[in-house]
């Protein structure tokens, strides 16, 4: 990086990119896997974080303040809103074979509803930017660098959560059959792969890792039922890098797209004056240039044994 | 005798083209069945029409007496009926033995609980690898059990097609032309092992197949299709010798 920036502000940065982009990675997967199985483009997939945020702000409120639970809590409130998601609304429209601009619809739509609910139930019972109250300890702490308790709770559990997603999807069992999915779903089918079942699991995985990272993301920040809504767009962007197909190109592209926000923006910022401001100009960016000049994402370039479709 | 399947009276439109008309065909259990006819005959569709990848327009499918024409693909395969395509059909980005395990059913390490802990489901998924590799053996592809199935011959990939359906311990396998595309040698090699299904596994057989002379070799019995209606019917030598389909297949 430059000389121009200090070397506080650049460590800081990185800290930043380091913890927002394992979160980022948890949701772009879970964005990646959906679209691969499912073929579909959820863009609800935001709101199960944020309703998992939510389940994880009642249950600290509630007294309960072990992280496991609250993660637990997270997990399956998650889990059960992709679930209900796709029982209700996305299995329904796959069965009259509406068109793919359709089902994408559908999942904004989805979103807004999840969101909504979300709203009326924070405005009803007051729940608005309150954090997950577990009690904040200093880890560490090096000029204006302060690491804190949370930290050591949002990357190691994003990171362990990341690795048993791309194990379970390359070793296991399920994850066999949820490739098989991803690469001839008729096949599947015509070869007694149970194709429903295999597809409400994954919807459960993929739900309930959103409402991990979103109880993760209300720990370090503050809960709200804009704030999945917020990040879904930068989290496209780390899934599109991946080429929506990739589990290790999603994953790079996660921390890329957590690097440009936090660390490039502030070079920028620093050496040639551009405002902080544009940061969420970020994402938009890297998708408009992905798309036109690499639509495969980084698959190419890394060539990993995550590959959906290897 | 109740043969193991019966085809009364198929038919089946594609929009103004009648494909399948009014077909009617038996095959006994224990038979290898031999449906031959020129392309675009209808010989596909009514394999199509059996397994339930597409509906019929009129007619009836039973299988064991039971009527399973309005079934979908799934259910028709897990009552005991496998099907092989033209094309094989394969999960070529997955190894051999990858392709071979995914259609067990009930697998413990499917569900996402069990999925995680390996040790909850290495044992099962063991005994499965076992049963995979012996079915491997019958087809003689054992030793390339951990091969991507894209980079197998095009006879191999036809001997991987079957050696799945044979995972499900079916009673009643479709094949679609199994030596399509395949080197002579080979294709005769493919239709011994076809016998051997039938001698030692009891395995029935309903075979399309352009390569006659092989094809003779091994049925017991052949359905002749043209024009989406059945021409002909016999052991193999009335065929053989039928003059009637002689013009009709062979232009004499």
């Amino acid at each position: 990086m430059g000389d121009n920036l200090p070397p506080a502000l650049l460590t800081t940065s990185l800290v930043n990119t380091i913890q927002i982009g394992s979160l980022y990675a948890l949701m772009a997967l879970g964005i990646t896997l959906t679209f691969s199985v499912m073929k579909l483009p959820n863009f609800a997939h935001a709101e199960y974080a944020t309703a998992g945020a939510y389940a994880a702000l009642i249950v600290s409120l509630s007294g309960v303040l072990n992280p496991l639970v609250i993660m637990i809590a997270a997990f399956v409130v998650g889990a059960l809103s992709a679930l209900i998601s796709h029982l209700a609304v996305f299995k329904p429209l796959e069965r009259r074979d509406v068109s793919f601009y359709t089902l994408i619809l559908a999942s904004f739509a989805v979103g807004l509803i999840i969101r909504y609910i979300l709203f009326t139930m924070a405005d009803y019972f007051n729940l608005f930017d309150l954090r997950i109250a577990i009690p904040l300890r200093v880890l560490f702490r090096e000029g204006t660098l302060i690491l804190s308790n949370l930290f050591a709770w949002v990357v190691p559990t994003s990171l362990v959560l990341v690795f048993i997603l791309t194990l379970l999807l390359n070793r296991s069992p399920l994850g066999r059959e949820m490739r098989a999915l991803a690469n001839n779903v008729n096949l599947a089918r015509v070869i007694g792969i149970p194709v429903e079942r295999v597809k409400n699991y994954t919807w459960l995985l993929v739900g309930g890792l959103a409402g991990v990272a979103g109880a993760l993301w209300g720990l370090q920040t503050a809960v709200h039922p804009l704030m999945g809504w917020g990040a879904i767009i930068s989290v496209f962007a780390a899934a599109i890098l991946g080429g929506l197909s990739s589990f290790s190109g999603t994953i790079l592209g996660a921390y890329v797209v957590a690097f440009s926000e936090n660390t490039v923006i502030l070079f920028l910022n620093v050496n040639y004056g551009v405002d902080l401001a544009y940061k969420p100009a970020i994402p938009f960016i890297i998708i408009i240039v992905v798309l036109l000049f690499r639509p495969q994402g980084l698959t190419k370039l890394i060539r990993r044994a995550g590959d959906l479709g290897r | 005798m109740t043969p193991l399947l019966e085809m009364k009276n198929l038919r089946k439109d594609f929009g103004g083209l009648r494909a399948v008309d009014n077909v009617s065909l038996q095959v006994p259990e224990g038979a290898i069945i031999g449906l031959i006819g020129p392309n675009g005959s209808g010989k596909s569709t009514l394999i199509n029409l059996i397994a339930g990848s597409t509906d019929l327009s009129s007619g009836q499918v039973l299988f064991a007496s039971q009527d399973i024409s309005d079934l979908p693909a799934d259910e028709v395969f897990k009552l005991g009926i496998a099907r092989g395509y033209q094309e094989p059909a394969l999960y070529f980005k997955m190894t051999v033995l990858d392709n071979l395990l995914l259609p067990v059913k009930d697998q413990r390490g499917e569900r996402p609980w069990y999925a995680p802990w390996r040790r909850s489901w290495q044992h099962e998924e063991a005994a499965h690898a076992e049963a995979a590799v012996q079915v491997l053996e019958q087809v003689q592809l054992l030793h390339h059990y951990d091969t991507l199935a894209s980079d197998l011959s095009g006879g191999q990939m036809k001997l991987l097609e079957i050696a799945r359906c044979l995972m499900g311990k079916p009673q009643l396998l479709l094949l679609d032309e199994p030596t399509a595309g395949v080197a002579p040698k080979l294709a005769y090699e493919i239709f011994q092992q076809i016998a051997r299904l039938r001698d030692d596994f009891g395995i029935t057989l309903l075979i399309v197949e352009h390569r006659l002379e092989i094809l003779f070799d091994f049925a017991d019995y052949v359905y002749v299709m043209h024009l989406g209606k059945l021409l002909a019917q016999g052991a193999v030598d009335e065929i053989a010798n039928d003059a009637i389909v002689r013009e009709v297949y062979f232009g004499d």
